[in-house]
């Protein structure tokens, strides 16, 4: 074998053959980087260090994958709406062949004019049925998608989806409604009423305590003994509820 | 007397990889890379601090997954082989650069590196997780748990049953490892939802580690920031946020200690470096040259040209840079002291690979920055989340807002383009399993154990891994394939038990290759 007295900088001596060679050359970090634009963008320090976790070696050779693939879909409808941060949400959708066989034929000829929508409501603070959201906006989406990010330009704010048909004479047509989500806010909430908390397991040892429960000398004082007056003094405080509202 | 606490957290996971049915298999690297450059390293310095009588506190997740990888026998065998194999590279090595007066020092050095290795692996029992173990008992570590498999929740809610199983196959995993129920967990990429917390509280969780926004953005506004944790409406689960200041100093690579030109260079390394007869026989068996560990050369500078590494200089540095960690801390708590009128808390959490596999002298840093605090000052005091709840036991109530500490905060690593495909899958899978979970509550035999595994293939594809890699461009085959290979198998599971017509021989060779969580019960998903 050959051995080298010097750590080589660049070695020339690979063979052309080699399929080292080809790993070599996407080995630096910036060439990697320039070929992956989408991770030179989001390259935050958490990306970073999971890339060195994960990358620290080329791709694996796989076996071929099997014929066997996912299914393109189930056998449940549904529509599934999802929160991507305070601004964007994503859904997906899925409508199965009978129903839109039935969907033809009830509509007639105007089942071919018309444009599947996803109508999207603001439901925040109320409990929707269908008819009270405070606003709903409407999506045109393409007739072979299945699925959509939503531009809701509303943090704190609370959705749902409808996915259905809009007719010519502009009538929607629910066919799947969504679950409902609600988007982050994007910034310090408004609310500054302060609520301090005292966990009830937490609190349940403390009112042992103020019994005397974990007394290293022996056994406490019951709570029956305690009330029974035997410690009665003119000023015993209020035990605070675990949950206090600070005015 | 001190004035606030730092609490340090490292959060350590690696999604399950282990192909028994390779020789080699270059992702199961990731692990044994991990246990030489991080875990073993992290032992050996918690070892050196509890011989010296050094107090110290600190917060560790062990993710379900790793734990088990550290515990299995097959990944522990081919260790030993791989770290063998760097010992007789790393003798080679001090052979080669005979009279180098810059090399051949590095060369001793990774050949002592890697025997402690194998001595402490060794010394353990070739099972990680007891070491761990005994620091927990001793009382200076707090060991929190995390996902089962590290699936992301804020995507998974709206079939809360799998966040329930990821929770409570978690938490049973981690009291059979440490004999004791888990106190606290990681959420996976600190990814809160609203209303996870009731599920963390079913399983006896007292709290959880969120990024700085996610309490920052709370409603009502958190009266203390970041610097006291926070209860969960209603679940009474704390939250402990994340100090941005602190991260910043570690993470930034503009500003983050590890860029430092003296420590060492993570992509120069003798496996890309060295002729390839000579190194044949350390890179994969196929002739692909992968990163073996040995790295002559320190960072230098901005450009491609590097100059050897200086194992002291970098010590050096390590030690500067724990000093002024601590001075900025103590600066920090000073201020926030007087702000708050109260004794803040910083919480400062890490990626446990950034200490050892990216950063090299990270756990040196750590080393010093404990000692530091030990030694030389009375400000800071380490701490738990656990005995800082004890402590303070009444806290603000608030509703945190969903987030994660991924890119931008939210989601979008893991829905995105490349990735949003899995979704509809894994919940309709997640449907699957609470239908089955439903239709056959009480099972035995060969029923119980497809259910069992089921549920193991729909935790496994539910990693967040598999979304994050397809998310970043690199081992996108590797990723998709695990995500697919999962659900396939899970829904052949699916369809064999309800139509009674299960194989079992297929169900051994899943059961045995997919083997983790052996005490699973399928039930926990409802």
């Amino acid at each position: 074998m050959a051995k080298p007295r010097k750590v080589l900088k660049k070695k020339k001596a690979v063979s052309k053959k080699s399929p080292a060679k080809k790993i070599i050359k996407k080995r630096p970090l910036a060439k990697r980087k320039k070929a992956k634009p989408s991770i030179k963008a989001i390259a935050s320090p958490e990306i970073i260090i999971s890339q060195v976790k994960f990358s620290s070696v080329p791709e694996a050779p796989m076996p071929k994958p099997k014929p066997q693939d996912l299914p393109a879909g189930y056998a449940r409808e549904r529509i599934v709406l999802q929160v991507r941060d305070p601004w964007w949400l994503y859904s997906y959708w899925q409508v199965l062949g009978s129903t839109w066989d039935r969907l033809k034929q009830e509509l007639g000829d105007s089942f071919f004019s018309a444009k599947p929508t996803l109508r999207v409501y603001d439901v925040s603070f109320i409990n929707f049925d269908g008819t009270n959201a405070h606003r709903f906006f409407d999506i045109e989406v393409t007739p072979d998608a299945r699925s959509w990010y939503i531009d809701t330009q509303g943090p704190g704010r609370s959705w749902c989806v409808d996915f259905g048909l809009k007719l010519a004479n502009g009538k929607f047509i629910t066919i799947l409604r969504s679950n409902i989500v609600s988007t982050p806010l994007d910034g310090p909430s408004w609310l500054t009423d302060e609520e301090w908390m005292l966990p009830d397991d937490i609190f349940t040892k403390l009112y042992g305590l103020g019994f005397g429960q974990s007394s290293p000398t022996g056994k406490g004082w019951s709570k029956k003994v305690f009330f029974s007056g035997a410690f009665a003094s003119g000023g015993m405080g209020s035990m605070s509820s675990p949950v206090k509202k600070k005015k | 007397m001190h004035k606030g606490y730092l609490c340090l957290v490292l959060h350590g996971h690696l999604p399950f990889v282990r192909h028994p049915e390779h020789e080699d298999f270059l992702e199961e690297d990731w692990l044994y890379e991990a246990i030489t450059e991080t875990y073993i390293p992290l032992i050996n310095m918690f070892e050196r601090l509890v011989a010296d009588n050094v107090h110290f506190r600190m917060t560790m997740t062990l993710s379900p997954t790793l734990i088990s990888m550290l515990s299995d026998e097959l990944l522990s065998q081919r260790y030993i082989k791989h770290i063998n194999r760097l010992i007789e590279l790393s003798a080679k090595e001090v052979e080669r650069t005979a009279g180098d007066q810059s090399f051949q020092p590095l060369a001793y050095m990774y050949r002592d590196n890697f025997c402690r290795c194998r001595d402490t692996f060794e010394r353990y029992r070739h099972n990680l997780v007891n070491a761990f173990k005994s620091f927990q008992d001793a009382g200076c570590l707090e060991i929190i748990t995390c996902g089962a498999t590290h699936g992301y929740f804020p995507l998974m809610d709206v079939c809360q049953p799998s966040v329930r199983a990821q929770v409570q196959v978690a938490a049973a995993h981690y009291e059979r490892a440490f004999g004791r129920r888990p106190r606290g967990i990681w959420l996976p990429e600190c990814g809160y939802y609203p209303g996870h917390d009731q599920i963390l509280k079913e399983a006896g969780l007292k709290f959880f580690i969120s990024d700085a926004h996610a309490v920052l953005h709370a409603t009502p506004r958190p009266k203390y920031g970041v610097f006291a944790p926070v209860y969960c409406k209603g679940s009474a689960v704390a939250c402990f946020a994340r100090d941005l200041e602190s991260s910043k100093q570690v993470w930034s690579s503009i500003e983050g200690y590890p860029g430092d030109y003296n420590y060492r260079e993570f992509y120069r390394d003798l496996g890309f470096d060295l002729d390839f007869d000579y190194i044949k026989p350390y890179i994969h068996p196929d002739g692909i040259r992968i990163n073996t560990g040995i790295k002559y050369y320190r960072i230098t500078g901005t450009g491609d040209h590097k100059e050897p590494y200086v194992a002291d200089w970098a010590r050096q540095k390590a030690a500067e840079h724990a000093g002024n960690f601590m001075f900025n801390r103590q600066k920090q708590i000073d201020h926030l002291y007087g702000l708050l009128e109260k004794k803040p808390i910083i919480v400062s959490p890490y990626d446990a690979e950034l200490f050892g596999h990216w950063w090299y002298e990270g756990p040196q840093w750590l080393e010093f920055l404990i000692r530091k605090i030990a030694f030389d000052q009375d400000e800071i005091s380490m701490i738990t989340p656990s005995e800082y709840l004890a402590e303070n036991p009444v806290n603000q109530a608030v509703v945190p807002s969903m987030s994660s500490w991924g890119w931008k905060g939210y989601s979008e690593m893991w829905l995105q383009g490349s990735n949003d495909w899995i979704y509809r899958h894994l919940h309709e899978a997640s449907e699957r399993m609470t239908e089955l979970v439903k239709r056959f509550p009480d099972v035995n035999g060969l029923t119980k154990r497809a259910l069992n595994q089921a549920l193991r293939e729909l935790l496994l594809a539910q990693s967040s891994d598999w979304a994050f890699i397809m998310g970043t461009g690199t081992h996108v085959e590797y990723a998709v394939k695990r995500t697919k290979d999962h659900l396939l198998n899970f829904n052949r599971l699916y369809e064999d038990i309800k139509s009674n017509s299960l194989d079992q021989g297929w169900l051994s060779g899943i059961e045995s290759k997919d083997n983790l969580f052996t005490e699973i019960d399928y039930r926990v998903h409802q």
